[in-house]
Formats: C-alpha cells, sequence, structure tokens
C-alpha cells in the first residue's frame, strides 16, 4: 500500500510538470481509481499546483524598467561592467577582484550621474510631432544615394530606402495609424491597443497602387513611381493587402510570401512564379498579380534579398539589367545611360556589402563583359 | 510560460536593429521568474532586482551574438545563477559548494485556504513540509511550479542530472502530499457539499 502511494505521488508529479508517458498517465488515473481518498489528495495536490502568484501592476514594471535603462546607459557609458568576465560555464564561482564596497560606492556613483544622463534610446521618438505645428502631417524623405531609419510615435521602426518618402498625418495616434509611401521600406509595426475599445488599432499603408493592413509585424513594401510593379515581402506576422483597382480583392499574405502587383492597371503581367500560387484578376486569363516566396540568400537562411538593403547590402537574385539599373542608380545617386539595349536581358546574381560603384561597375562589367565608363554621377554602358 | 517563437523574434529584432521595444518586452516576460529565481539565492528583493538589471545589460552587451543562443530562458537562468553566486561569495565569504549547502529562501505560492478548500491550519503544514525540503529540492520544486520549467532546462539551468530533476520534484511532490492529514478528504468533502 505505501508502495503504491510513493508510485502514486512520482506518477502525479510527472503529471503536474507535464513530463509524463501516455503510460504513466493511464497507470495513475487506475490507481487512482482504486482508492478515492488518495483521489482527493492528488485533487488538493493538483490546486496547489496551479496557485500563482499575483503579479504586480504594470506601472510598477515601467517604473523598473525605466531604473534598469539607467543602469543600461550609465554601463554603456562606462564600459567596465564587473560581471564582464562571466561565462555561462557552471564551473561553481570565482572571485571577482572587486570588493562589494567599491561596487556599492560605484553604484551610488551611478545612480546620481543617471538623472543627467540622457536615455539616448528615445531619440527618435515623438519629438518630431509637435502639436502646434501648422502642417497637419509629418514628412520623412530620403534621397537619392541615402538611407534612413525612423521610429514613429507608436514605436513602429520604418528603414526608408533611397529616394524613398513617408507621410503620416498628425492624428497618427488615434484609433487608425495610416501612413502613405513612396519608394521602399521595411516596417516593424508595433502592436497598438486603442485604449477605448481595446481593440487592436491597424496599421494601413497607401501605396500608389495597394493598402496594406496590418496589425502587427515585419515586412517590406517596394513602390517605386519608375517601376511597373509594387511588392509587398513578408517576413513575419500577416498583413492584408487591398487593390485599388479591386477593392473587394483582398490578398491575405502569410510569413515568407510575396506579393507583386501590377501598377499600371490597363497592362497586365503573367509570369506566374510558382503554378498554382498565382492569383487571378478580374479576367481569366489576365493575373494582375503574383503571389510567390521571398528569395532567402543562401549563405544565412535568416536573410532574404527583398531585405538586404536594410543592412546596408545591395543584393540582386537573378535579377535583369533594365531592373537593376535603377536601383544601382538610387543607390549610389547616379545616371545610367544604357546605350546597347541588348544588355537589359542580362541577368546577374550577387551581394555587394560597402562596395564603391567603381567596384560594382567593375565586377559586372567583368562578369558579363560590357564596357562602362564613370564621369562623376554619369554612368555609361555600352 | 511564453511562446518560444515569439521569444526568438525578439531575440532576432535586438540582434539585427538593436530594438528597444523587443528589449523591453523581453524584460517584461522574464522579470517576475528570475526575480523570484535571484531573490531564492540573495534573499533580498533590492538585490535580486539589481542582478536581474545586470543579466539584461549582459544581454544587452552580447546582442550581435543573440540569434545563436538556442534557448534564451535557459541562458539568462544560468547567468542569473552565476551573478547570484558571485555576489553571495563576494557578500557572505564563504565558498558555495552546493547548493544543498546553501540557505534558500523559495517562493512557492499557495493560494488561499478558501479557494483550496482546506483549512489555514493545513496550508502552514503545507507551508511547513515544504521548508522541510532540502534547499536544492525546494529550489527545483519552485522552478517547475512557478516558471513552468521542463525537467531538462531547470538540469541544464543548475548543471544537474533530468533523473535528479524528476527525482527532487517527485520527493517534493510526496512530501507534501502526505503532509495532508488523512482525515483532509472528509473537510474536503463537506466545503465541496455546502
Amino acid at each position: 500500500m505505501i508502495m503504491n502511494e510513493e508510485r502514486v505521488w512520482y506518477l502525479l508529479s510527472v503529471q503536474l510538470t507535464g513530463e509524463a508517458t501516455a503510460e504513466e498517465l493511464e497507470e495513475l488515473n487506475t490507481l487512482l481509481k482504486q482508492d478515492p481518498s488518495l483521489e482527493l489528495r492528488a485533487e488538493i495536490m493538483r490546486n496547489i499546483w496551479t496557485s500563482r502568484q499575483h503579479r504586480e501592476a504594470g506601472a510598477a514594471n515601467e517604473v523598473r524598467f525605466d531604473k534598469h535603462l539607467q543602469r543600461l546607459s550609465n554601463h554603456l557609458a562606462q564600459p567596465a561592467l564587473q560581471f564582464d568576465k562571466e561565462g555561462i560555464d557552471n564551473r561553481s564561482v570565482e572571485m571577482e577582484p572587486v570588493p562589494h564596497r567599491n561596487r556599492l560606492r560605484w553604484l551610488w556613483l551611478a545612480t546620481g550621474v543617471a538623472a543627467s544622463v540622457l536615455i539616448f534610446f528615445f531619440v527618435f521618438s515623438p519629438s518630431k510631432k509637435k502639436t502646434d505645428d501648422p502642417v497637419a502631417s509629418n514628412t520623412i524623405s530620403t534621397r537619392p544615394g541615402s538611407k534612413s531609419k525612423v521610429e514613429l510615435p507608436d514605436g513602429t521602426q520604418v528603414w526608408l530606402n533611397s529616394d524613398s518618402k513617408l507621410t503620416y498625418g498628425q492624428n497618427f495616434l488615434g484609433n487608425t495609424r495610416e501612413v502613405t509611401l513612396t519608394g521602399e521600406a521595411y516596417f516593424d509595426v508595433a502592436h497598438a491597443t486603442s485604449a477605448e475599445t481595446g481593440q487592436r488599432i491597424p496599421f494601413i499603408i497607401h501605396t500608389s497602387s495597394i493598402d496594406i493592413k496590418v496589425l502587427g509585424t515585419a515586412f517590406n513594401v517596394r513602390s517605386y513611381p519608375g517601376e511597373k510593379t509594387t511588392e509587398t515581402a513578408l517576413i513575419r506576422g500577416s498583413v492584408e493587402v487591398i487593390l485599388h483597382n479591386n477593392p473587394d480583392k483582398k490578398i491575405v499574405l502569410k510569413p515568407d510570401e510575396k506579393l507583386i502587383v501590377k501598377n499600371d492597371n490597363a497592362t497586365v503581367v503573367n509570369n506566374n512564379l510558382t503554378s498554382g500560387d498565382s492569383i487571378a484578376g478580374n479576367t481569366d486569363n489576365e493575373p494582375m498579380m503574383t503571389l510567390s516566396k521571398i528569395r532567402p540568400y543562401k549563405k544565412d537562411t535568416t536573410a532574404h534579398y527583398e531585405t538586404m538593403w536594410v543592412k546596408n547590402k545591395l543584393a540582386f537574385e537573378n535579377e535583369s539589367f533594365d531592373r537593376m539599373l535603377p536601383e544601382i542608380e538610387r543607390w549610389y545617386n547616379v545616371t545610367i545611360l544604357l546605350k546597347n539595349e541588348s544588355l537589359k536581358d542580362l541577368h546577374f546574381t550577387g551581394v555587394f556589402e560597402n562596395k564603391s560603384l567603381a567596384d560594382v561597375m567593375e565586377a559586372l562589367s567583368l562578369s558579363r563583359g560590357f564596357r562602362y565608363d564613370i564621369k562623376g554621377a554619369q554612368v555609361t554602358i555600352w | 510560460m511564453t511562446d518560444p517563437n515569439h521569444i526568438r523574434s525578439l531575440q532576432e529584432r535586438i540582434a539585427l536593429y538593436e530594438d528597444m521595444q523587443a528589449y523591453h518586452a523581453l524584460y517584461n516576460i522574464f522579470f517576475n521568474n528570475l526575480h523570484r529565481f535571484c531573490f531564492s539565492f540573495v534573499k533580498s528583493s533590492e538585490v535580486a532586482e539589481e542582478i536581474v538589471s545586470d543579466v539584461f545589460i549582459k544581454l544587452w552587451q552580447i546582442r550581435n551574438k543573440l540569434p545563436e543562443i538556442v534557448n534564451l530562458k535557459v541562458y539568462l537562468y544560468q547567468i542569473a545563477k552565476n551573478f547570484c553566486l558571485n555576489y553571495i561569495t563576494r557578500h557572505f565569504k564563504n565558498p558555495v559548494v552546493s547548493l544543498d549547502e546553501m540557505d534558500l529562501e523559495t517562493v512557492i505560492s499557495l493560494d488561499n485556504p478558501e479557494e483550496l478548500c482546506i483549512s489555514a491550519d493545513i496550508i502552514n503544514t503545507i507551508r511547513q513540509s515544504i521548508r522541510q525540503l532540502p534547499p536544492q529540492c525546494r529550489l527545483i520544486f519552485q522552478m517547475v511550479k512557478e516558471d513552468g520549467m521542463r525537467y531538462k532546462e531547470v538540469a541544464d539551468i543548475l548543471n544537474i542530472s533530468v533523473i535528479t530533476v524528476r527525482n527532487q520534484v517527485a520527493i517534493a511532490t510526496r512530501k507534501i502530499a502526505e503532509s495532508l492529514p488523512v482525515s483532509i478528504s472528509l473537510q474536503y468533502h463537506i466545503r465541496n457539499t455546502k
């Protein structure tokens, strides 16, 4: 009987911790059925197990995190972190050369300094949004040849590629969050919940041909005025794309999917990248958009060609020359003149990191045997 | 405790973009549990908070390496443990040999007697029996019960075998269950049928 009981408590412990096998669960049930008094004690044990500490209110958490940020900024200003030598090895304990009293004094000093330290993590924050500003919207733009990262008032991070523009209204933090994009941007949208309704506040991006509606996610949007298509590449989360010329049609993207929409609705493309994944437009044989997978960069599975630019890499994967040239033009703020039309059909794959325009042109010309000339901001290819 | 994929994506956001929102989110996810864990060692809420802060400073310093860390939870607890042991050595001047020789203050939460359908006396008996468990056993019990950890995770953090973790949890469960008086069944029954 005693052995039986001990077995029951063992079985109960693996059940409560979720480590039990199916056989053990069955055995436990059988044993408990045989002895109602054990069953009742087991029930109390289950209740004890699910007792949880009452969590503190959110405000206390915020105060604590602010305190932590101050300590962090002190540490960054003064790199001699005393625990710096710590590995995660389990050799029990090493004596630190710094005596404890020193640490205390250092802490007091740090706390004093903290008050005056600029908490630089919030540099980007809402200062851009002045309420007395007569202009009803904020615009962030990048010139050709430069990129920029901004944080919107809701905490959403935006990386703006060259020659791009992002506009958001003064009432950005109402019950909707809406921005207008021209060019290319990578968004990491923060979750936001309405104070009144408790509902998630959607984040909407307007482009010339589509609207993208999201709750909280990371994705890349490419919508340059000169280009024939608008691309939406989803990294994680989920987004809903609404076509301007067919508002009833909503396309929901899953992670790793990319939607390419024809900008000019008069002409249509018919190059389904993945069979079966293409969505037909109004007319049966004229798809005006294609759905495909985003293209992982081989050497690093977490990177994709679509978002390489965020990390300052100029990347092409089997890209046609006439599509690459505008990108190079924007990247280096130059004008490229292609004198030999037959070169347009060349395709290239490659990643350039921190390379000069001359390096890039040299690499391309060597691989395909064309000639080029760079004069100031003018590149000629023949 | 929390969706591992969510934690994974937070790790990546911190590593790739130095995303402070993700950093803040991680802090909020882990603070309470890490604080409880550190408190068991240092027995001071203020010191425990400071050590958790140090753990997150460390996390920020190694942010570039975050994508390589497979189980961030285990990693954070390991750092926290080392920081706590360092603190104790420095503070109490007696080197720590094993967890069972340490004076650990574990926090096992129990609902009030009404919710558990037992008397206040029995709650005290339960507390008593938890207190009588060996320190390492209590700590393991706290980690699986309060932090919802897997045996493997506890084993990795405390540098012991999974079998030891399993046995210690079984011992704690048995000791507590045995401390419940036999007459409890009757009492439980009456309260329930009222």
